[in-house]
């Protein structure tokens, strides 16, 4: 590598944020650019698989979502908006499709990169508005990732935007749009557990086979694979155990830190109290991993559990192979010569 | 932990636009954290009022009144209002607090009043398997999202009628009031699919939007073979296009299961 470049506003930020290196240390824009491909790729699917083959059904005159029917959406006092909202010819509808599939694509390849996501965006919560009732929580957090990546140096590596000849660089992002995005994450699992700790089917553990046996979202019949009453139960206990503790699991590193730090351990009891944190915290991201793949292959919910996945994407170290790749490279180069 | 030295950014160093970046930062972080707790802690208000201890430390909470309650309810206003301005929604709740056992799939019957047979057909709903012991679904989760905001678990049981029959007025009522137009609309469609499919059939007079009601056996009591009860099928609600409403009234008429008649709505 030959030189090592910020691309991207740094913020003021304000005690105690400015003291914790989490908010301020620049992270590789490789985490960036991972969320943003992630994301491409998974919101091209849903508009081509999920939306595409229904837009005369779902938007448009005398259509589920006839303009008549969600006028109320945007009406004062909601703050909700969309300039699609009087468009009744299915054809105007197309049109904006078809720039959200050209904005997916940009997005995939980093072509005007930050407009793309831009226009994405906007079109995504417009047509969110349109038609409301056919949305879920999935394209919610799509429309949460496009704000993020509109607002964040997304491009900055892996496009085409950033130009070729810049492989040697390191390039370093401003870390606080995927700092953002992990506190929405959390709680995106927290509040969930909060929710459902208050539940006579959770409390009772019965949830988790109610939810496989509902005929409207089960992938195949319970009937067919019944799963056995106790294993359902214990699951139940702990996905809402898991949603509970996850912002804990997430803090346990740096908690242990700061309690070793405060009483002065010594190294090895240090090192061994941060490595049992951080593994802590590998296995609830893992157990995210595998109940986000378990939801998805037994229930149809469309693109929640993958949009969902989107979010770990930027917790993988995809520098360590960005940097193999260009070691190799080189190492390729001197071999022709 | 001491910062490592970096090099400066790309983007100049102009201290507005920094400054404004990380007042929007704290922003956001404020927003996500408020605008969550806030709306479950609203949540908790309808099971917490009856309580003593709630009763001692925040009556004007429980009571829908007081500076705590205005703040908060200022609060929430905002965070909602920007939620919505960005589409960023916080209502992270999935299957949660309850799950249901009971299972609504809507169906429309149109019908032809001058009409030759069939006067009546029934169009399911394409989310609802043929055969409920073997299925396998992928796609149309979006119709489904739609079809669930229209069902209601009409689920009778063993109970007779006259003992639900009040409870499900105020529920059909409150769906006919506030999802009419969303009625219609889907009557509408669920016909023109028909006559796509049906092109020398006239457009029906009558729309009738009828819930088929599946019940999932409780875990502690589970049925050998295993399977759902029902489908128990209701009526909801009626559209008819021709039909001319009484002024000041709704196009889409409620069923009333105490009458056992179809009503208009003020």
């Amino acid at each position: 590598m030959s030189g090592t470049r910020i691309v991207g506003l740094v913020p003021w930020l304000p005690w105690p944020l400015n003291r914790s290196p989490w908010w301020t240390a620049p992270v590789r824009a490789e985490r960036l650019a991972a969320l943003r491909i992630g994301l491409a790729v998974l919101f091209l699917a849903d508009v081509l698989l999920y939306y595409g083959p229904w837009l005369p059904v779902f938007y448009g005159a005398n259509s589920l979502g006839d303009p008549e029917v969600f006028a109320w959406v945007c009406r004062a006092p909601r703050w909700s908006w969309t300039p699609l909202r009087s468009v009744h010819s299915l054809a105007v509808i197309e049109v904006a499709f078809a720039f959200w599939i050209v904005t997916g694509v940009g997005l995939l390849l980093g072509f005007w990169t930050r407009c793309c996501a831009a226009v994405s965006w906007a079109l995504s919560v417009s047509l969110s508005n349109l038609n409301p009732y056919v949305e879920n929580a999935g394209d919610e957090v799509r429309t949460i990732i496009l704000f993020y990546l509109m607002l964040s140096p997304c491009g900055a590596v892996w496009s085409l935007d950033a130009g070729q000849g810049r492989e040697r660089e390191v390039v370093l992002v401003p870390p606080w749009p995927l700092r953002l995005l992990f506190v929405q994450m959390v709680l995106i699992y927290f509040m969930n557990g909060l929710y459902k700790a208050g539940g006579a089917d959770w409390q009772a553990g019965d949830s988790l086979y109610y939810v496989l046996a509902d005929l409207t979202l089960a992938r195949w019949s319970y009937a067919q694979l019944p799963l056995p009453v106790p294993l359902t139960r214990w699951l139940t206990w702990l996905i809402l155990g898991w949603e509970l503790a996850f912002p804990a699991l997430m803090l346990a590193p740096g908690l242990a830190g700061a309690l070793t730090d405060r009483l002065r351990c010594p190294d090895p009891w240090r090192r061994g109290l941060r490595r049992a944190a951080t593994a802590l915290r590998t296995a609830g991201l893992l157990f995210g991993v595998a109940f986000h793949v378990g939801i998805a292959l037994c229930l149809e919910i469309g693109m929640f559990a993958p949009y969902m996945l989107c979010l770990y994407l930027p917790l993988l170290p995809w520098e360590r192979w960005a940097d193999r790749h260009v070691t190799d490279s080189r190492v390729g180069c001197s071999t022709e010569r | 932990m001491v910062a490592p030295q970096l090099p400066s950014p790309d983007v100049p160093d102009v201290p507005t636009r920094r400054v404004a970046l990380g007042l929007f930062v704290i922003g956001q972080l404020v927003f996500l954290v408020t605008a969550n707790l806030l709306r479950w802690v609203d949540s908790l208000r309808p099971r917490l009022k009856e309580k003593e201890w709630v009763k001692v430390i925040a009556p004007d909470w429980v009571a829908e009144t007081g500076h705590v309650y205005d703040a908060m309810h200022v609060v929430s206003g905002l965070t909602r209002r920007w939620s919505q301005l960005t589409g960023q929604p916080q209502n992270w709740s999935l299957f949660a607090p309850v799950v249901a056992d009971h299972v609504p799939f809507p169906a429309v019957e149109l019908r032809w009043t001058a009409e030759a047979p069939p006067r009546s057909v029934w169009v399911l709903s394409d989310n609802e398997p043929e055969d409920v012991r073997a299925f396998f679904r992928i796609g149309k989760f979006r119709l489904r999202r739609y079809e669930s905001v229209l069902s209601l678990g009409l689920w009778r049981g063993e109970h007779q009628l006259d003992e639900v029959a009040d409870g499900w007025r105020q529920r059909i009522e409150r769906l006919v009031r506030q999802e009419g137009a969303a009625i219609q609309a889907y009557c509408r469609w669920r016909g023109e699919e028909y006559r796509r499919r049906h092109a020398e059939r006239p457009p029906p007079t009558e729309y009738v939007l009828w819930m088929r009601v599946y019940h999932t056996p409780p875990p502690d009591d589970l049925p050998d073979p295993w399977l759902w009860r029902g489908p128990e099928v209701w009526p909801v609600a009626r559209w008819r296009p021709a039909e001319k409403p009484p002024a000041g009234h709704g196009a889409v008429e409620m069923y009333h299961p105490v009458a056992r008649r179809f009503e208009y709505l003020r």
